[in-house]
């Protein structure tokens, strides 16, 4: 048998450990290939949008790898951990230092390149219905056809070949100052009794406290400021929960002797107060991985969610034009009917509303700043269209001004007066803001309304060319017709109409270009998920092994399969559920305190993305789990 | 009174290309109420699946086996697990004590499945723990403790729950002369005071030399029968006689696997 061979056949004996490794890498290595193949695909090299959403591919590709790396570097490291007592034995039966590595360096080569050649070989079959839902999302006529540049396959293959070697040397340096007896001890080092300190566990609950406090009374202004010492007390927080809090919480159960001596209690408590503290900062790498992906795609998602809401809150009417001037008046005629007659075309409800309005200027401004004049009928028909509610005027000499959404949220200066004139009519009015219920007019300083009365009198000054007209239309359901809309708004002649404003241009342009960032936040936010799984599993599997033979011992003298079941399923329950519930806990945190940028409320969406994770989490929980079952029957 | 009764049992290991073994060929064994017996032979020879069989742990192909008139081949797997677990104690060559609990959890543990009160569990561990000098230690973690003091514990766990029958598979392999000695005089000492009938395997002549009885096998069948006579030395020599008649390995090589 040549040297190559024993590799060789080190391998295929050793299948069933380097599964879930070669599984992982191959995962890593399609994700990275399909990253590959959109970026270098010929026609979105020619795309318009290539520059910007090249460097977004380029850092998720940056990213992955990056991962990849510590992920790879990581799974080597436990996996020559849980075979060093073969070493040892093959040191001893005279095999050198040299011959080791060699050993080591061609078992690593050799799983690597099978995981790269299975990652591309996946990475081709996925593309194609990957590609599809990127041109869609980019909104690319038809699709990007199949095509795999070359490029995207050698820079893969390159890339991770060269992982994998480095990963080699980089195992092969730190096995470098072993001698023979610590391989051998490396395999059954006797597990230490768990210690854990009163004060740290105390300090690690209050850090995670007192960061849910400040997320949970943050506003606006201040989460800005908090967000860094949120972070800096959360992260160690939950570190020393899981390194000292956890066994300490352990140890008190362990004294409740009833509890504790109660039927399989024992084994299941006993085990998990070591496997916690041997895979604490794996735990804790999993919370973080998990929080930090929950609240990303979160916040994403809701903001994604919400473009309705957001809609609504920005744009009043659903669909409104604007004009001015005497001819442009005349020419709205035609626009309206046109718009009517597609709407009915289409059997879209609808109601429509039609008024004038008065521009004056502002007496004693410097910048020459002109106010568009409503009247106070016209205003409640304004409200009832959008079913606002109506605010009455206590006189004729107070006007309402109209403020934006966004605006009302941030105290605006109104003058105690305003003196307006248009023609020869001027007239002192007393201010009083309320929130837009008419889409604002970006060419004019305020949009205000006055009593019927007054208006008539400012009507009779004003010229033809001083008025304006405003069309406004209130369509049913209207996020189901946005394309509708959006055809509608692009037909319109801009030389008659001074501005058109709808729902549905808003909602679209919101969602393009959050689609963009939710796409590369959701796809990194996923990727840490399955990540932080993939270690969990990782690391079961190693342990399997030994489990198993204390499940064997324990079959003998007497210990049912279906109490082995029962204490495993709760085990790797434990380990699996208690990261994901303290993510889901840190996320709610985080989502209260991001909630104050949005406005509408991203509860449902956070919802929804968090049991779409936990469903994607339960599959690898009983899959893990009926890994260790099956084995378990095995045993008996 | 008969605690173990095996009628021509016999025990088939097929191996994946189809070529059966046979590790046991048609033995018969009874054993009563209070005796101490030994089985004895040479490395391979069928000791431990014999054990294995008696003991519930693996299946016979043929045969029948009775534990307190109980026919064992009508339990199901999972009711033979309660049946070792009340009935049965074990003691094996590697301990098989668990290191995550202390000495006196892992010597709990059985009653402790069976779902007994915590006080009275303290009292049966007392009991044993004193009788197997072990009392000062169990607190400690079973890596904290010599091997004798492990095989001790291991011992007090087969006890506790005051077994119909205990079945010892090579208890003194992992010790050395010393702590064999004392693992041997503490098995021999229950089986006067508390009567505890005992099943041993072992290929040591000086742990076989405790026994009342020994059973000797070759390639599965029995070979020979040796009582104790009035001297624990003559029974010795005479056990090293059978041995050499015996011939073959009489040690275990340790296999290595790669
Ligand atoms: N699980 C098994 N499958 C196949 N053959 C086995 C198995 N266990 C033991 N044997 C074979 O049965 C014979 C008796 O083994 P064993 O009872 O372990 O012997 P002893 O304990 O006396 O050394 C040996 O030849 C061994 O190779
Ligand atoms: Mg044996």
């Amino acid at each position: 048998m040549t040297f190559r061979q024993f590799a060789f056949n080190n391998v295929k004996r050793n299948a069933r450990q380097y599964m879930s490794y070669f599984f992982s890498c191959m995962f890593s290595v399609a994700v990275f290939f399909i990253y590959a193949v959109i970026m270098y695909h010929h026609e979105i090299d020619g795309h318009e949008f290539r520059a910007n959403v090249q460097r977004g591919i380029m850092a998720v590709e940056m990213i992955i790898f990056a991962f990849s790396f510590l992920f790879v570097l990581y799974s080597t490291g436990a996996f020559i951990r849980s075979r060093k007592k073969e070493y040892g034995l093959l040191m001893t039966l005279g095999i050198s230092k040299r011959q080791l590595n060699w050993l080591l360096i061609l078992e690593n080569t050799i799983i690597g390149v099978i995981s790269i050649a299975a990652g591309v070989l996946v990475g081709i079959l996925f593309s194609n219905i990957f590609i599809m839902v990127f041109s869609q999302i980019l909104g690319i006529e038809g699709t990007l056809g199949f095509y795999i540049a070359p490029k995207a396959v050698l820079l893969t293959v390159v890339s991770y070949f060269i992982m994998f070697e480095l990963n080699s040397l980089l195992v092969v340096w730190i096995l470098r100052t072993n001698s023979i007896i610590d391989l051998f001890r490396g395999a059954k080092a006797p597990k230490q009794v768990p210690r854990f300190s009163w004060v740290l566990s105390i300090i690690g609950a209050g850090l995670v406290l007192s960061a849910y406090y400040l997320a949970a009374t943050a506003d606006l202004i201040t989460i800005f400021n908090r967000m860094f010492i949120i972070l800096l007390l959360i992260i160690p927080g939950t570190y020393l929960l899981y390194t000292q809090f956890s066994i300490a919480l352990i140890s008190i159960i362990k004294n409740r002797k009833k509890l504790y001596f109660h039927k399989t209690n024992l084994l299941t408590i006993s085990e998990l107060h070591y496997k916690l503290k041997d895979n604490a900062r794996l735990l804790f790498f999993v919370t973080i991985l998990s929080a930090v992906s929950f609240t990303a795609s979160g916040v994403l998602y809701g903001a994604y969610e919400s473009a309705q809401n957001e809609a609504n809150a920005y744009i009043p009417h659903d669909l409104s034009l604007l004009t001015d001037g005497e001819g442009n008046i005349t020419g709205m005629d035609q626009e309206i009917s046109n718009i009517i007659t597609s709407l009915e075309k289409e059997n879209v409800d609808f109601s429509v509303i039609d008024t004038t309005g008065i521009k004056a200027d502002i007496v004693d401004s410097e910048e020459e700043e002109s106010v568009d004049l409503w009247a106070y009928s016209d205003y409640a028909e304004f409200a009832r269209l959008n079913h606002s509610s109506i605010h009455p005027l206590q006189n004729d000499n107070q006007a309402f001004v109209l403020l934006p959404y966004l605006l009302t949220n941030i105290e605006r200066a109104i003058p105690e007066t305003l003196t307006i004139r248009t023609g020869d009519h001027e007239e002192t009015l007393q201010p009083v803001p309320i929130e837009a219920v008419m889409n604002t007019n970006v060419r004019t300083r305020y949009t205000i309304i006055v009593a019927d009365t007054i208006y008539q009198q400012f009507t009779n000054a004003a010229d033809k060319h001083e008025l304006y007209r405003y069309s406004a239309f209130s369509i049913s359901n209207w996020p189901q017709h946005t394309e509708l809309v959006k055809e509608i708004t692009d037909e319109i002649d801009d030389n008659i109409i001074l501005s058109t404003d709808s729902k549905a241009d808003f909602y679209l342009a919101l969602k393009t270009t959050l689609s963009y960032t939710l796409f590369f936040g959701l796809f990194i936010s996923v990727l840490f998920f399955l990540a932080a799984g993939s270690i969990l599993y990782f690391k079961m599997y190693q342990g399997l092994d030994k489990d198993i033979e204390q499940y064997k011992s324990l079959y003998r003298i007497g210990l049912t399969l279906k109490e082995m079941k029962q204490i495993a399923t709760k085990q790797i329950a434990f380990l699996f559920f208690i990261p994901f519930g303290l993510a889901v806990l840190h996320a709610s945190f985080a989502f209260r305190a991001l909630q104050n940028m949005l406005a509408s409320s991203i509860i449902l969406p956070s919802i929804t993305l968090i049991s779409g994770y936990l469903v994607i989490y339960s599959i690898y929980f009983f899959f893990i789990r009926s890994l260790y079952i099956a084995k378990l029957k095995k045993v008996m | 009174m008969t605690i173990l009764e095996a009628k021509n049992v016999s025990k088939v290991y097929g191996t994946r290309r189809g070529i059966e073994h046979k590790a046991i060929d048609n033995i018969s064994l009874s054993v009563t109420k209070g005796e101490f017996v030994g089985v004895m032979g040479p490395s391979g020879s069928g000791k431990t699946t014999l054990l294995n069989v008696l003991s519930t742990i693996d299946r016979i192909s043929a045969g029948t086996i009775e534990i307190n008139n109980q026919d064992i081949a009508k339990l199901s797997k999972e009711k033979l697990a309660k049946f070792r677990r009340k009935q049965l104690g074990f003691i094996f060559q590697d301990f098989n004590l668990l290191d995550t609990l202390t000495i006196a959890e892992n010597i709990m543990l059985p009653l402790t499945l069976d779902g007994w009160k915590v006080k009275d569990m303290e009292q049966r561990l007392a009991k044993v723990s004193k009788q197997l000098e072990i009392d000062t230690i169990l607190r400690r973690r079973s890596f904290e403790v010599s091997g004798g003091q492990m095989q001790r514990a291991a011992i007090a766990r087969a006890i506790i729950h005051d077994p119909s029958i205990i079945f010892a598979d090579e208890p003194t392999g992992n010790l050395d002369s010393k702590a064999s000695k004392q693992v041997m005089e503490a098995l021999s000492h229950l089986n006067k005071e508390k009567e505890a009938t005992t099943l041993m395997v072992t290929h040591d002549p000086f742990a076989a030399s405790f026994c009342e009885r020994i059973v000797f096998i070759k390639d599965g069948k029995l070979f020979n029968q040796l009582d104790k006579g009035d001297s624990r030395q003559a029974f010795f020599q005479e056990i090293l006689n059978v041995q050499s008649m015996l011939g073959g390995d009489t040690d275990d090589l340790q296999t290595v696997r790669l």
